[in-house]
């Protein structure tokens, strides 16, 4: 099946770039993880399967919610459309080949990269809360960034209007629907979670910035990269954009606040 | 005029007015037209309009932008609500909840005028479907439609004529672009002589196809999530007139470019005494369903009576069927002869209309008879049955192909019906030599029996069947219809339901599936043309874009509103603009058939409703104007507002 092959092979690009970015670990890190692997992952057990959790909720509840979505949910297409007018097509006029191929390929491979890799990092280090603070990060989004897609109905710049705002994706795009349902959702705009999943991986690379300084210029170029392709490929409104932010933001504070000890 | 609107229905409007302590269904109503009436004299007329949104259809989405933009610059307050393909169903078709509708004409192919039937006489507001969904009532139109019915040749072609020009005077829809559909085809797994020009959003096309190899898999890319999920022949439906369920489901003729062709029935006869007209129908000998049960005459009956209440009896007013009904109430009496012969009588219409009667799926009465419990589902708003819910996911039908299974959410997979008459002769294991030549002697005797106009009792027919077992296929058998007796085209038929026409590109492209059926954005021509194995077809459809009035709202009660909202749009601007010149701007329903008008003829601009401006600039100057000629206001900030009282 083609699909599975796309899939494939998505999986092997990702895991062929997060074996290479394994330098950034460093070796000593790398062996201690391995002598450590066990009793680390019986630590971590927990917070990737309520991660797990909310992921399947999501998969589950999604088609239900957005058939709620429409009954109860607020339509804000209009709403934002005459907040930013036609930001996005100012973005997308800096449309150039090259700069498609770029987004494009950082929309679906980057954004892959950025948020599994941190995975592996952070499992790597000495002390422990850096990743179990992470993997609630991520859940915290998944599971706010639902209840906002009940909430709220918008669809997005290209669906909105394909003369003033063009799909810029095409290919990639095809390939990224047929391996995840996510961006075949039209309705589910609001807010931007490739946005606030990446800025969320960029906030976490700061605060690990001693213990991995380059990952911290990795991860800021790619999740500034992420967020700009999300509006220069025509899915994402700036409005997501900016309310994706703010959900990193939240759900850091979250993260910070509830998980971990210290 | 009232119909569904007394109703209540679940949307953001109903539940605030729920909210607002306004529970009982008349009370709901009333409080909304107060709502409406009382708001409109200090805010601007508000609509709504509703679309499918860009990745389902490119071009809807660029028709209500283009739309919304001009009845702003003339004071309208304009919402766009984008739905998908079931929203819309049942936002708009089912519980005509909506001010105005952009969409495509539900048949893809040039219509008999008769079509217009059921979506504009009085009597099917408040039918479901595309049933009138606008509440248009008009006693002219009324009186033309059924002249139209019962008239024929020159007499018919006027009140045809007359009834195209009181709808464009009265514009309760605005016929805007028959675009020319674009579809991708892959020439290295079937013949590019068997695609021929022909369109594969025509589903009977596709059994005409020629395989280079042995007959394999037919893969299509389908932008559309109807035949994944739902294969109900009867239900309510965005693009009801070229779904891949008529695959599956035979009707007693064929109806084909005008053509009908003689299908489940092996010959029908016209009986014309009396003005009373009756046809004679003997099926083919031997159809089967899917299930392996007989298809006979009862089942036909089954289905007339069916389509027409769907309860069978058991609703206090009957539930009809959301589809058909035109057709349907061409029928008055069905007399079953036997279990292959029937006789239809027709209420007053001509041999030409009754024809249409003759097109609809005909269903197995074994199962459907089991689907007439009454149901109150929350996304409809009134009382339905489990035949119009049911997603009837096995579909056992008797058509050409067959369910297999559904493998994903977004994948179904059918196979070829080896018993069904198109194949049975080229499949089924031959005969010849074990048939006994006096056996099938006596069986052709048996079988000039059984010619029309004859009658035998049921029991011949039965005892002919025992008969038949031992006759070779091609003595037993009529062959199929010319036109279908080629090659055979495949033996699966795969079809993936994806989110845009870009996907649909892609799967063609990566070889996976063999056609899209899609409406392409013209960009994708490129991609066509620049791959070997992949042809083009352009192909002229009749499924116009047109806008939807909901005649039952204000202000677009009012005719006047109508007609100014028609011209606020440069039709012909629209096709070069967001088209690309892919299509033709048009002024009629039947501008893509011979019935056209010659009063609606496109000459540069529209005829009846020419667009207020020019090179698609709105006069808003001139427009405003003119609906202040027709009793609106303006207030200070340009704002439109209702008509003083």
């Amino acid at each position: 099946m083609y699909r599975t092959q796309l899939l494939v092979e998505f999986v092997a690009i990702v895991a062929v770039i997060c074996l290479f970015s394994t330098v950034i670990i460093g070796r000593s890190r790398l062996s201690i993880l391995a002598e450590e692997f066990r009793p680390r992952s019986r630590e971590f057990a927990p917070y990737f399967g309520v991660l797990l959790v909310v992921l399947a909720l999501n998969s589950v509840l999604r088609d239900s919610a957005q058939e709620v979505s429409r009954i109860i949910g607020l339509n804000i297409t209009n709403t934002i459309y005459s907040i930013e007018g036609e930001f996005v097509a100012v973005v997308q006029s800096f449309e150039t080949e090259a700069l498609t191929t770029y987004f494009s390929a950082v929309y679906m491979y980057g954004y892959a990269f950025l948020l599994v890799f941190p995975l592996l990092a952070y499992a790597a280090l000495s002390e422990r809360e850096t990743l179990k603070r992470l993997v609630g990060a991520y859940s915290f989004n998944y599971f706010i960034g639902l209840i906002l897609y009940i909430i709220f109905m918008a669809y997005g710049p290209r669906n909105f209007n394909d003369v003033v705002f063009t799909n810029l994706l095409y290919q990639t795009d095809a390939q990224y629907q047929m391996i995840t349902t996510e961006v075949n959702d039209p309705a589910n705009v609001f807010p931007s979670l490739h946005t606030s999943l990446s800025a969320t991986v960029a906030i976490f690379a700061y605060k690990t910035r001693e213990e991995y300084p380059y990952w911290l210029a990795i991860a800021t170029v790619l999740a500034v990269s992420v967020i700009i392709s999300t509006m220069y490929l025509g899915i994402h409104w700036a409005t997501d954009v900016v309310f994706g932010i703010v959900l990193a933001g939240v759900c850091v504070y979250l993260a910070d606040r509830y998980i971990g000890e210290d | 005029m009232i119909g569904s609107d007394t109703t209540p229905r679940l949307s953001r409007r109903s539940l605030l007015a729920g909210a607002a302590g306004l529970s009982a269904a008349a009370a709901g109503c009333i409080g909304r037209v107060q709502t409406r009436v009382g708001r409109s004299q200090q805010t601007p007329l508000s609509v709504d309009i509703t679309t499918l949104y860009a990745d389902l259809d490119p071009f809807g989405i660029r028709i209500a932008q283009e739309l919304r933009s001009k009845l702003e610059a003339v004071g309208f307050d304009a919402q766009l609500r984008l739905v998908d393909v079931r929203g819309f169903s049942e936002q708009v078709l089912l519980n005509h909840d909506f001010d105005i509708y952009v969409g495509q004409f539900p048949y893809p192919q040039p219509p008999d005028p008769d079509l217009l039937y059921p979506l504009f006489r009085s009597t099917f507001d408040g039918a479901l479907g595309w049933q009138n969904p606008y509440g248009f009532t008009h006693l002219s139109s009324d009186q033309l439609l059924d002249s139209q019915r019962s008239t024929s040749g020159e007499r018919r072609q006027q009140a045809v004529d007359e009834l195209q020009e009181l709808l464009a005077r009265t514009q309760p829809f605005v016929p805007l672009v028959a675009p020319t559909h674009l579809s991708g085809v892959r020439t290295n797994s079937f013949e590019a002589d068997s695609w021929n020009q022909r369109a594969p959003t025509r589903p009977h096309n596709l059994l005409k196809l020629n395989p280079t190899g042995d007959p394999g898999t037919l893969g299509l890319a389908v932008v559309d999530d109807r035949i994944t999920g739902n294969r109900n022949p009867i239900s309510a439906d965005y693009k009801q007139g070229e779904s891949l369920v008529d695959l599956l489901y035979d009707p007693l003729v064929l109806e084909e470019n005008g053509d009908y062709i003689p299908w489940l029935a092996r010959e029908y006869q016209w009986d014309e005494t009396d003005d009373q007209l009756e046809v004679s129908i003997t099926l083919r000998e031997g159809l089967e369903w899917h299930d392996g049960e007989p298809l006979t005459a009862f089942d036909v009956y089954f289905t007339y009576e069916f389509l027409r209440d769907t309860s069978l009896g058991e609703a206090v007013r009957p539930i009809p069927s959301e589809r058909f009904r035109g057709r349907i109430s061409l029928v008055e009496a069905i007399h079953v002869q036997n279990s292959r012969e029937l006789r239809i009588r027709f209420t007053n219409a001509s041999q030409q209309v009754a024809k249409r009667a003759l097109a609809v799926p005909i269903l197995p009465a074994h199962i459907w008879e089991t689907r007439t419990r009454i149901e109150r589902p929350r996304n409809r708003s009134g009382e339905t049955t489990v035949a119009l819910t049911t997603a009837n996911q096995e579909a056992v039908g008797s058509g050409p192909i067959q369910f297999d299974q559904e493998p994903g959410d977004d994948i179904v997979e059918f196979t070829r019906f080896d018993s069904h008459f198109l194949w049975r002769l080229r499949t089924q294991p031959d005969a010849d030599d074990e048939a006994d030549v006096d056996a099938a002697n006596e069986s052709v005797s048996n079988e000039s029996t059984t010619q029309p106009n004859s009658t035998i009792a049921e029991a011949d027919a039965s005892e002919s069947t025992v008969d038949d077992t031992e006759i070779p296929p091609e003595e037993r058998f009529e062959p199929p219809p010319e036109a279908y007796d080629g090659p055979l085209p495949f033996e699966r038929l795969t079809v993936f339901s994806v989110g845009s026409d870009t996907v649909a590109m892609e799967l063609l492209r990566s070889g996976e599936a063999d056609a899209t059926i899609a409406t392409l954005r013209p960009t994708e021509v490129g991609t066509i043309e620049a791959d070997s194995d992949l042809d083009l077809i352009e192909h002229q459809s009749n499924a116009f874009y047109h806008l939807g009035f909901n005649t039952r709202r204000e202000p677009l009660r009012n005719p006047n509103v109508r007609r100014l909202i028609a011209q606020v749009i440069d039709k012909s601007r629209l096709v070069e603009q967001y088209f690309d010149g892919y299509g033709r701007p048009i002024a009629s329903p039947l501008a893509e058939t011979e019935w056209l008008a010659d009063s609606l003829r496109w000459d540069g601009s529209d005829p009846e409703v020419p667009f207020i401006g020019t090179d698609g600039v709105l006069d808003v100057e001139r427009a405003r104007e003119q609906f202040r000629d027709i009793g609106y206001q303006y207030t200070a900030d340009n704002e439109l507002i209702s008509q003083i009282r």
